[in-house]
């Protein structure tokens, strides 16, 4: 079926390569470091967010994750020795 | 560590836009981070594809003797805890073993914490600003683009809403493009919807921009707080610019616009999952102003009539334009436009229709008879 830009079938595209030309005509920007600086968060141990292939972590999830705030009732019996 | 509730709830509620996914249990916890050197107080979530931090604010009073620098409890239960109290201020202390924060508003609370707090990522947003907005602005033009944007997930560069200085989505049956006058150099971005649920809790004026490597957006809204690391779309929009220089010459009519949303909203009624085409036909009189006749025609049907308020473009009498539209899609265009009384439509020759106003254009395609 054809849309306004191209046909359905070719819609889904390659991932494209990251260009790095653009970003040294950027200025980095000054005034909101504070805040930025001191809201990142450098803990050495953690996995890096950005680093994360979040995809392929879903992809690698076989089963999605239970529900453990089910409530399990347990019965508390009155001991007759102690009645 | 005792916090204002208010302070706490209100920061709660931007965090909930982003948090839990269906695979990591670590994303259902709401993460607090003491920076002692600094007094400074963060709490962050994440749903792995956005990551929100915000500080607290002031901590001088606050004693922070009696949990650890870093803990994480689960979310849902900390907000409905802190949402569903009364008190001024919500104490929390950690349990001897370290396994549980006592949480105390009107009663008393336990959350077990999670135990392996490296597990949560750590979030650098470092940043390139490329604009800095208005959120009233911002808002607007997001809201505008984003009713485009396709929920057909295999259609990645549909997914989301390209900014270059505009705003522009298309779901490749309709494109909306928000212009602005910001200046932009570099490669455009796709955002994912998540950055709009983020915006709409901020205030006053944000500053946006790439991180690094590009493959997260940055938001910082000083008057929260607030600073948010969102992934960006790896794929490449389509040209709309291109197909924006297309327009061509047509018939414009003005309409009443409330009259519009009325017609349109009763003729919704005769759609369903399968059937959701309007046709919208121009009869020209002459010295009268041209009648719009929107008639649905399903198993039940319904036809309206609206009197143009103007009209420009006609040339002969008698039906002027016949094409056929999808109804809700034509519904997205109309609500975004900001005028409450009249609507600007261009019927180009060709079946597209373009709604517009000053720095906005909706194209919608004709659907084939």
């Amino acid at each position: 079926m054809s849309g306004i830009f191209e046909d359905d079938e070719h819609v889904r595209q390659k991932p494209q390569p990251k260009s790095n030309v653009a970003d040294k005509l950027l200025k980095k920007a000054g005034a909101k470091l504070s805040l930025v600086d001191l809201a990142s968060n450098v803990s050495a141990a953690s996995p890096k967010f950005d680093e994360i292939d979040f995809n392929k972590l879903n992809k690698a999830a076989k089963t999605t994750k239970v529900d453990d705030g089910k409530i399990t009732p347990t019965i508390n019996y009155v001991s007759d020795e102690n009645g | 560590m005792n916090l204002n509730r208010q302070r706490l709830v209100s920061i709660l509620n931007v965090l909930s836009t982003c948090v839990g996914n269906k695979v990591m249990r670590v994303a259902d916890y709401v993460c607090f981070r003491i920076d002692r050197p600094n007094n400074k107080l963060f709490i962050s979530t994440t749903d792995f594809n956005a990551f929100i931090t915000i500080d607290y604010g002031d901590l001088t009073l606050v004693d922070l003797g009696d949990v650890p620098d870093m803990f994480l409890v689960n979310f849902k239960l900390l907000h409905a805890i802190v949402r569903g109290s009364t008190t001024e201020n919500v104490d929390f202390t950690s349990s001897k073993s370290g396994d549980l924060i006592h949480v105390r508003t009107n009663g008393s609370y336990d959350l077990a914490v999670w135990a392996n707090t490296d597990e949560f990522p750590r979030a650098n947003f470092s940043y390139t600003e490329v604009g800095r907005w208005p959120v009233p602005v911002l808002q607007t033009a997001w809201n505008k683009a984003v009713v485009a944007v396709s929920k057909d997930v295999t259609k990645i560069n549909y997914q989301g809403v390209n900014y270059d200085g505009n705003f522009a989505a298309s779901d490749n049956r309709r494109l909306s493009v928000a212009m602005s006058e910001e200046r932009f150099d570099g490669d455009p971005i796709l955002l994912m919807p998540t950055f709009g649920d983020i915006i709409k809790s901020c205030r006053n004026t944000v500053s946006i921009g790439p991180n690094d490597s590009r493959n997260m957006f940055i938001i910082v809204c000083e008057e929260i707080g607030l600073v948010a690391s969102v992934r960006t779309l790896d794929a490449k929009f389509v040209d709309y610019k291109r197909l924006l220089e297309t327009r061509g010459e047509g018939i414009k009519v003005t309409l009443p616009k409330q009259e519009l949303i009325g017609a349109v909203s009763r003729l919704s009624i005769f759609t369903d999952q399968l059937y959701k085409v309007v046709n919208i036909r121009i009869k020209a009189v002459a010295n009268q102003m041209p009648t719009i006749e929107l008639s649905i025609n399903n198993k039940n049907g319904g036809v309206e009539y609206i009197t143009a308020l103007g009209a420009d473009g006609i040339t002969e009498e008698g039906v002027v334009c016949d094409s056929s539209y999808h109804l809700g899609n034509l519904m997205d265009g109309i609500l975004v436009t900001e005028s409450n009384d009249n609507i600007q439509m261009l019927f180009e020759s060709n079946g597209k229709l373009w709604i517009e106003e000053p720095n906005y254009k909706y194209l919608l395609t004709k659907i084939q008879n």
